[in-house]
């Protein structure tokens, strides 16, 4: 559908006016809570909406000298940086031998990835919790990387094959013929090659143990809590206030807003993987 | 690698040892829990984690007897036919009005992902924030033009709610990946059909949709992996409420078994939703490859 002769005056002006008004409906309710987060209390509570104040950090100072907050901002960094290098460790050797070694068996092996990928989260968490509770790993970080896992595994297995059937294997006959092993050639020349899909692996597994919710909600208590159970709890205090659940909202959007605004490219392919074959 | 088959040779079976780790996580993380899962619905009771002796169907009786499963699994496909619809009708066709008016789209590409990539926990608190009473920001503007709604607390809007926020976030995502897709289509087609007279909504309707169909039912595919398992706008939101109209398959699962404590049930209607989801997604694959088939 692309330019082969110009539209008419009438239907590009209509054509812009839908693509404005479809870019105003997915960016005003981000923007709304974005300057939510920096009003004062006293605009805030005005029952009329605000666009127009002068903006405040005090919601984001208020949050951090909140002793109970900085422990699931830990918690969330540790989790999910843990989870992403974890998963790449498992995934870059494994995604390697599929793609170059002739495997009979990796036609079942991806199907198992497949449906690790499409598994229901509430189908896990529940055995994860009986489990977790009879051998003491409940409330642990290590209970979040475990149930983590299969996703990430099968996320970035999949990721990782596609963007290393794409690289030529003259590369590892070349090495293999100067008597490189296996796993040498992986490391050394593979994977540099491959730096671009290991990055967005590696973001699309922290994006997912960063993003949680289900997880962390049952299966952490007061120990290893997460930042979405905090905003989550800030709802039923007393004196809510939405100025201050919007800085947290912000706050945990802001490495992902980040990520995107710089990794945007990878992380549509990470986000469509598994699907496109 | 035929060239070198010495080093082939010694080198026999080096992938097993590479695909090992992948092969125990997968066993350990999926098998297992499933397999107790499993036995917790055949041996688990109200009162205990451990499943017991003597195995049966108890629990699968006294969830059928229940009479709440299939609302909630009814409940669960009135959302992923509205959302998926929604999504996919109004992704692709404003992926078609971009591809047609906006050749360059580099920075449109960053704030159409970024719904997507955003914590649904945060797009719970956003929503319930701006749908609050008369006074959120949502509920302001709309009560200016006159539509007035409790929307939280009429079941028919609650359920709208809840479509409409999966909607919000994720139309984006697809209209990003439809614009991949659109990419494939061949320019010649394009140009054979004008040159017919084809118009640009004709062409679009008979030549370029069945182009990419395929990837279409892959984006739908993964929205429905997603989509089945919402959880995190209910629990904000509605807690499956008002009375249970907003309680989805998810929440419904969560609900009985971390709220009523009834862990036998659950850990059933645990087993219920991964087989129902995995049989979706059989069923998807199937219809893709053989929309591929059809246009190869």
């Amino acid at each position: 559908m692309r330019r082969a002769s110009r539209p008419h005056l009438a239907s590009r002006v209509a054509a812009y006016l839908y693509i404005t008004l479809v870019l105003a409906a997915f960016t005003l309710p981000t923007l709304y809570a974005l300057l939510t987060s920096l009003q004062p209390a006293s605009v805030s509570l005005n029952p009329v909406p605000q666009w127009i104040f002068t903006p405040t950090l005090d919601n984001f100072v208020s949050l951090f000298e909140d002793s109970s907050f900085l422990g699931p901002v830990l918690n969330s960094v540790q989790s999910s940086v843990a989870s992403a290098a974890l998963a790449l460790a498992i995934c870059a050797p494994a995604a390697y031998a599929l793609s170059r070694a002739n495997v009979s068996s990796s036609g079942v092996i991806g199907m198992w990835l497949l449906a690790a990928r499409a598994l229901p989260a509430i189908g896990l968490a529940i055995p994860a919790y009986a489990i977790f509770t009879r051998i003491g790993l409940s409330d642990t970080i290590v209970a979040l990387l475990l149930v983590y896992l299969p996703f990430n595994v099968a996320l970035a297995t999949i990721m990782l094959k596609v963007f290393i059937d794409g690289i030529p294997r003259e590369l590892d006959e070349a090495a293999a013929i100067d008597g490189a092993s296996p796993l040498r050639t992986m490391l050394q020349v593979v994977l540099p090659v491959a730096r671009p899909g290991l990055a967005s692996v590696t973001i699309m597994t922290f994006l997912f143990a960063w993003n949680n919710f289900l997880f962390p909600l049952v299966l952490t208590g007061s120990r290893s809590a997460t930042i979405p159970l905090v905003l989550q709890k800030f709802l039923g205090s007393y004196t809510l206030q939405w100025n201050q659940v919007m800085a947290g909202v912000v706050l945990l959007s802001l490495p992902l807003i980040v990520l995107g605004a710089v990794f945007g490219r990878s992380m549509v392919g990470g986000l469509a993987a598994g699907s496109v074959k | 690698m035929t060239s070198i088959p010495r080093a082939e040779g010694r080198l026999r079976g080096w992938h097993l040892g590479f695909t090992f780790p992948l092969i125990a996580v997968l066993l350990a993380t999926t098998v297992l829990p499933l397999a107790y899962a499993l036995a917790l619905a055949l041996g688990g009771s109200d009162a205990s984690l451990v499943p017991q002796a003597p195995f049966g169907t108890g629990n699968v009786e006294a969830v059928l007897d229940r009479g709440d499963l299939w609302p909630a699994l009814w409940l669960a496909v009135v959302f992923l036919v509205g959302a998926l619809a929604f999504e996919l009708g109004l992704g692709v066709f404003t992926a078609l009005v971009l591809d047609r008016f906006v050749p360059n789209r580099n920075t449109l590409r960053v704030v159409l992902l970024w719904p997507a990539v955003l914590p649904p926990i945060a797009v719970a608190l956003v929503f319930k924030y701006i749908l609050q009473g008369d006074i959120g920001m949502l509920s302001y503007y709309l009560g200016l033009v006159g539509i007035h709604q409790e929307w939280l607390t009429q079941p028919s809007s609650a359920m709208a709610v809840i479509i409409g926020i999966d909607v919000w976030q994720y139309t984006p995502f697809v209209i990003l990946l439809t614009l991949a897709a659109l990419k494939s289509v061949p320019e010649e087609v394009l140009e054979a059909a004008q040159l017919d007279g084809a118009g640009w909504i004709r062409s679009a309707w008979s030549l370029v949709i069945p182009i990419i169909r395929p990837a279409v039912i892959a984006i739908a595919l993964l929205r429905f992996i997603d989509a089945i398992q919402v959880f995190p706008t209910i629990y904000v939101l509605t807690r499956g409420g008002p009375g249970s109209s907003t309680q989805l398959l998810t929440y419904y699962n969560f609900q009985v078994f971390f709220g009523q404590l009834q862990f036998g049930q659950g850990a059933a209607i645990a087993i219920f939703v991964v087989l129902f989801t995995l049989a979706c997604v059989t069923v998807f694959t199937r219809i893709q490859r053989r929309a591929e088939k059809a246009w190869a």
